[in-house]
């Protein structure tokens, strides 16, 4: 039995060990071009999130800004790459395992209002200008005054460290959170 | 004339065309200005228009965004709606003018304020359907958002009312201004050419009535000339008649004849004059002159019927009274009418002139008054005198004749000369006519006279215009005047008088008659006489033969006669005492007597014939000098007061010329004996000086003290 | 207004339509878009009413077990109907039928797994009434019904549903409050519950009525921290009182603990229920059972392996006869696509006085 025990503790360990090692949850820092801003309207008072903050409201765990307005969270299209890449580097999963959460959610009850999807960066920029609870994500670049950029970790995209940067290393895999 | 009518036509057009201009500008500003109201006006109703349609189309259009689920076309219908929503704030911020005053403002500030309200509630409902929450956004949009929104097409439509309201005012106000302007201007227009029509009518009259006037005027020029020739020939003729061989009724008849047509050849002269007047044809023709030669020019002419009426004339001039420029002749025609007609109507009394002038700078206004004491002139026909034509009847002793035109001539005459006419009179007082002109002035007279200053004259006076002619002659010479008559204690004093002046006219010769009588008693017995006399009826009446001078006094020959009597005197002093018989005796004296008036240089040189000397006669400083150059005299009497140069300069270039041998020896003759004289004719280089009047014993004396110094 | 103005605003308005129309007809029909001044076409209803969205899950198992007078066998599995549909803001209600075929394929039973209302107040506050999966340790409420979501097939013999033998009171009806605790950043989270309870007097097992008059009360926590994403820890205890069948209450405990570790390519999960009664005659009895699941995907493949106990105490009421076991499970998931999964694995269970039965079970699930 104890052997047995021991065996089995020795096998648990090894396998935690394999998938602890598989599993690095980092997102590089290289410097990169092509930041990702995170845009909201601009009446919102919201200035800085932190990347685990951003995560959360972007998995539809947080569903409501501190001020207690509904969280409205805009993708691009499904099959625009724009949107498998803003979330692998917000959320750190892929586009299908991000679908498969929200619905996993959905199931679960805890989300009502899936992320609205839009065409292009100006539409986001146009609708997240129209809608006071917004957030979304467009290009460093294409930020215009219609939108307010929130700074991620206190940076704003075009700072060193920026978090959302493309071709920064990602994990492979993050976390799926419930 | 013809120029004058086109400058008028000229005027006329322009003044239309000017006119014209205007009214149309008017019209035509008035006409823009209504199209510009109007015109502002579609611009607000087509704003109110555009709002409307756009608001509607802001509300529309986000409704159709609950149509679909898929946020793209969401998005786009919110962009779409937003758009509109620009036009709409487009449209709130423009402002046409028209919307400028505080209603309108007010009122889109209202309708603008509405829209903001309905935004606030529009942004949420986007929001809400973009969120998702569609079922929000609806009923959000049905609670508040048709609320506002119907508030706001409220606001519209009263903007609207009020627009129209304050339009409908404007098109009044701009109405009442068109019709003012109109009537202004058709007034104006109306009137001016009234005005014209009225100008032209009148000026065609005008120059209608001229012409007319003209036309009589030159009738009567040619008219009176062609009479005048054919008259002097009767005159001619009858003088001619009269100088023959004619029976005592034959010359009565050429002489009833002779004095018709010369009173016929008056009158017509008369209306020639005052038709030439009339006419504008009279031109005065300025010369310099001397107003007591004028005055005793025009006394001549009546001195004849004066003196058979038995009146008193003379006249007296202010003193220093300059010599003018003016037209000599017709100053002495008003003078003459004055004159003749104050004489007419006045049957007893005198008749005066007298003449005054206030001379400023240049310009001389000179005052001559006529006054008589006749009849007067009754107020209410005053009016009438200067008028032509016009005859006063002064009842049935009417005795004149005439045509009566004198004293409208002499009116108009005077107006022409720069001055006036007029009378003062009273019935029963005499009249006193005032003849003013204008002139200019030229200096002091020419006619003053110094050489009898300092003499002592006693005067035997009355108090009428001869004695006061004669007083104010004498004090104008200079002359100490003792008045005779009344006080005998004055009897110390009469030793020294030079001459004795008595009025033998007045009275009836009663001053002469006193004088006569009073003389020893006076010690007068050896002064010479100067008596007035009127002439021509009293001549030789009651006179001795001695000096006489016949009214109206004439100033040179009363001066002469005076000058004669004083001389006389010292002649007849000098008889008196030892006579030097002929003391000189034509001794070689080269002497040079210079003076410039005939009567005092004649004195002088009978007073040196007198002693027996002769001399040669220069009448003025030029001529003294060029005399003294071309012969060295001895001895020079020279007068200082002298026109051309006085006896100073004369003698200063006498001297300064003086070459050969002995400089002359230079007397003065002069009046002004006071020392700072004497010394101003030392310094000129006179050796001496001889007082005036002249004595002959002076005259001796120096010469003789001259001739010793000589020796 | 004039006569000319008036014209003049007809006239524009004309225009205005000729232009509309002339637009209108012009529109260039660009794959699907609409010009965006036309109003919708008519048939197109604006969408009132609360957005639902349906999904279903389903499954078919066939498996082959050593289990004496078991033969192998398809079974048409669950169809799952699930339907959650958006009220307003906060309101939002979910419904899930299932439908199974019973034991021979000839009847369909309807089972309405869940239903609930729930009105979310914000992150720290969500208010569930009605049918729901009661919040013991962490399999209930991660998979519900839903095989799709399940890495294995089946779920751990503690958490089997009551009508296949489970010893919990899976489901529930009552009031359920859930939430983050505000300013832990979302790494704690909250659990209360109160509700009828399961009786076990009825055939059905159903809680839809209480018997008696105390409700179940169930607290939970749990615990995501930040530094290490995807873990999960928890715990959660439950209280009831059950009525026996002779009468008078039980008092039942229900403790869990879990420990989860779950990312995308990733999975460890061990839990631990224990199950405690005492009857009022002060009969106590202690019953525990846990799993420990972990797995790995490689691409669209993922083995994966769970270890599965019950130990029941045979003095426990109403569970005292469902028998122990202990099984290993060994099995792989291919995911061809992505609503699409395919499982296949190999059982080995030691039951009460039963050792070493083999079973393979396959099972294809879906979503649509």
């Amino acid at each position: 039995m104890t052997r047995n025990r021991l065996n089995a503790l020795g096998a648990w360990l090894a396998i935690g060990v394999w998938l602890a090692a598989g599993a690095q949850g980092l997102h590089g820092q290289a410097g990169g071009a092509d930041a990702l801003a995170i845009v909201v309207h601009r009446g919102n008072p919201v200035e800085s999130l932190t990347l685990s903050e951003l995560r959360r409201i972007f998995m539809l765990e947080t569903q409501n800004w501190p001020h207690g307005r509904r969280i409205t969270v805009v993708l691009r299209e499904k099959g625009q790459p724009e949107r498998d890449e803003a979330i692998r580097m917000i959320c750190g999963i892929s586009e299908a395992e991000y679908e498969r959460t929200l619905l996993l959610q959905t199931f679960r009850g805890s989300v009502t209002r899936p992320p609205r999807s839009i065409q292009s960066a100006s539409l986001m920029r146009r609708f997240i200008f129209n809608t006071p609870g917004a957030i979304g994500y467009v290009p460093a670049g294409e930020v215009d005054d219609s939108v307010k950029v929130v700074a991620v970790d206190g940076r704003l995209p075009g700072d060193a460290g920026y978090p959302l940067q493309r071709r920064a290393r990602i994990g492979r895999v993050n976390w799926l959170p419930w | 004339m013809r120029y004058d009518t086109m400058a008028v036509l000229a005027l006329v057009t322009v003044t239309v065309l000017a006119l014209g201009w205007i009214v149309a500008r008017d019209l035509r500003q008035s006409a823009e200005e209504t199209h510009q109201l109007y015109q502002s006006f579609e611009e607000v109703d087509e704003l109110t228009d555009d709002l409307l349609l756009e608001s509607e189309d802001v509300r529309r259009i986000l409704l159709y965004a609950l149509h679909t689920n898929d946020a793209n076309r969401q998005l786009a219908y919110v962009e779409q709606s937003r758009a509109a929503e620009g036009r709409v704030k487009k449209l709130l911020d423009s402002r046409p003018a028209l919307l400028d005053n505080p209603h309108m403002s007010a009122a889109l500030q209202k309708v603008a304020d509405a829209w903001k309200r309905y935004m606030t509630v529009r942004d949420e409902v986007i929001g809400l359907i973009l969120e998702g929450s569609v079922n929000e956004g609806v009923a959000l949009d049905e609670r508040d958002g048709g609320h506002r929104f119907e508030a706001m097409l409220t606001a519209i439509t009263e903007m609207k009312r009020t627009f129209d309201a304050d339009a409908e005012r404007q098109v009044a106000e701009q109405r009442e201004r068109a019709n003012s302007d109109i009537t202004r201007l058709s007034i104006m227009v109306v009137g001016t050419l009234l005005g014209t029509a009225i100008g032209i009518y009148l000026f065609n009259r005008r120059e209608a009535a001229e012409a007319a006037a003209r036309v009589k005027s030159d009738f009567l020029a040619t008219m009176s000339h062609e009479l005048r020739t054919p008259l002097t020939g009767v005159i001619g003729t009858a003088d001619l008649l009269k100088a023959t061989d004619l029976a005592t009724g034959q010359r009565e008849l050429v002489r009833m004849l002779r004095s018709s047509a010369t009173v016929l050849l008056s009158l017509v002269n008369d209306v020639l004059d005052y038709s030439r007047i009339e006419a504008g044809l009279m031109a005065l023709t300025p010369t310099r002159f001397s107003l007591g030669h004028v005055i005793e020019e025009a006394l001549d002419t009546v001195t004849e019927a004066a003196a058979r009426k038995a009146l008193e004339i003379g006249y007296v001039i202010e003193p220093g009274l300059p010599d003018v420029y003016a037209d000599e002749d017709r100053v002495r025609q008003v003078l003459i009418n004055l004159l003749s007609n104050a004489v007419k109507f006045t049957e007893s009394g005198e008749v005066a002139v007298r003449a005054a002038a206030t001379v400023d700078g240049e310009a001389a206004t000179v005052t001559i008054r006529v006054s008589d004491t006749g009849a007067g002139i009754p107020a209410h026909l005053q009016h009438r005198l200067f008028q032509r034509f016009s005859q006063l009847d002064t009842g049935p002793s009417r005795q004149v004749g005439g045509a009566g035109l004198g004293l409208a001539i002499s009116e108009r005459l005077s107006r022409l000369l720069g001055g006036s006419l007029t009378v003062d009179s009273r019935e029963g007082e005499g009249s006193t006519f005032t003849f003013i002109f204008t002139a200019k002035s030229a200096g002091p007279s020419a006619l003053a006279r110094d050489d009898l200053a300092g003499s002592r004259v006693a005067v035997r006076l009355g108090t009428g215009i001869v004695g006061q002619q004669v007083r104010s002659l004498l004090d104008a010479w200079q002359v100490n005047v003792t008045e005779l008559g009344g006080d005998p204690a004055q009897a110390a004093d009469r030793a020294t008088i030079d001459a004795i002046v008595v009025d033998a006219s007045t009275d009836q010769g009663a001053l002469y008659a006193s004088l006569l009588v009073n003389r020893e008693r006076w010690g007068l017995q050896h002064a010479p006489t100067v008596a007035v006399v009127r002439r021509p009826a009293e001549q030789g009446e009651r006179v001795t033969p001695g000096r006489v001078v016949s009214t109206p006094v004439r100033a040179q020959a009363l001066h002469e006669e005076l000058v004669k009597a004083i001389g006389s005197r010292s002649v007849v002093a000098a008889e008196g005492a030892a006579l030097h018989d002929r003391p000189f005796d034509r001794q070689s004296l080269a002497i040079l007597l210079v003076e410039d008036n005939d009567a005092n240089r004649r004195v002088v040189r009978m007073m040196l014939e007198e002693l027996g000397l002769e001399a040669d006669e220069a009448a003025g400083g030029i001529e003294a000098v060029e005399r003294a150059r071309q012969r060295a005299y001895d001895l020079i009497l020279m007068d200082v007061q002298m026109p051309d140069i006085d006896g100073l300069e004369a003698t200063r270039r006498i001297r300064q010329q003086v070459e050969r041998g002995a400089a002359p020896f230079i007397l003065a003759l002069t009046a002004n004996v006071m020392e700072s004289d004497e010394a101003r004719c030392r310094e000129a280089g006179m050796n001496g000086f001889l007082p005036k009047p002249l004595r002959l014993t002076t005259l001796e004396a120096t010469i003789g003290a001259f001739v010793a110094s000589r020796a | 207004m004039t006569s000319t103005q008036m014209r003049a605003r007809a006239l524009r308005r004309v225009l205005v339509a000729v232009t509309c129309a002339m637009r209108l007809l012009a529109a260039p029909a660009a794959a699907g878009a609409q010009p965006v001044d036309q109003p919708p076409p008519q048939d197109m209803q604006p969408h009132l009413g609360p957005e639902m969205l349906v999904r279903a899950f389903g499954s078919v198992d066939w498996s082959a077990t050593q289990k004496p007078d078991t033969p192998s066998s398809f079974a048409l599995g669950q169809f799952d109907l699930f339907v959650t549909a958006s009220l307003n803001d906060r309101v939002s209600v979910l419904a899930e039928i299932v439908l199974e075929a019973s034991g021979a394929n000839t009847q369909v039973v309807t089972d309405l797994e869940r239903l609930q209302l729930t009105f979310r107040a914000d992150d720290a506050l969500q208010l569930s009434a009605g049918r729901y999966h009661t919040g013991i340790g962490f399999y209930n409420t991660a998979f519900h019904h839903g095989s799709y979501f399940e890495t294995p097939i089946g779920r751990p013999r503690v958490f089997d549903f009551e009508d296949e033998g489970g010893v919990l009171p899976v489901h529930e009806v009552g009031l359920s409050a859930r939430g983050v605790v505000p300013k832990t950043d979302g790494a704690l989270r909250y659990l209360a519950e109160v509700g009828n309870g399961r009786t076990w007097t009825t055939p059905e097992s159903a809680e839809g009525r209480d018997q008696n008059d105390a409700k179940s009360t169930n607290l939970g926590f749990s615990l995501r921290p930040e530094r290490w994403g995807g873990l999960e820890v928890g715990a959660s205890f439950y209280r009831d009182q059950v009525q026996a069948a002779q009468g008078g209450n039980v008092r039942l405990r229900i403790g869990a603990a879990y420990a989860v570790y779950r990312t995308g390519a990733a999975e460890l999960m061990g839990e631990w229920v224990r199950l405690s009664h005492r009857t009022e005659a002060g009969l106590a009895a202690t019953s525990d059972g846990g799993y420990a699941q972990a797995s790995r995907a490689w691409g669209k493949t993922r083995p994966y392996y769970r270890f599965d106990k019950l130990a029941i105490d045979p003095a426990a009421p109403f569970i005292g006869t469902f028998g122990s076991s202990r099984s290993h499970i060994l099995g792989v998931r291919f995911d061809p696509s992505m609503w699409i999964g395919l499982k296949a694995q190999y059982e080995r269970t030691n039951e009460a006085g039963v050792r070493g039965i083999d079973a393979v079970r396959t099972q294809l699930v879906f979503v649509f």
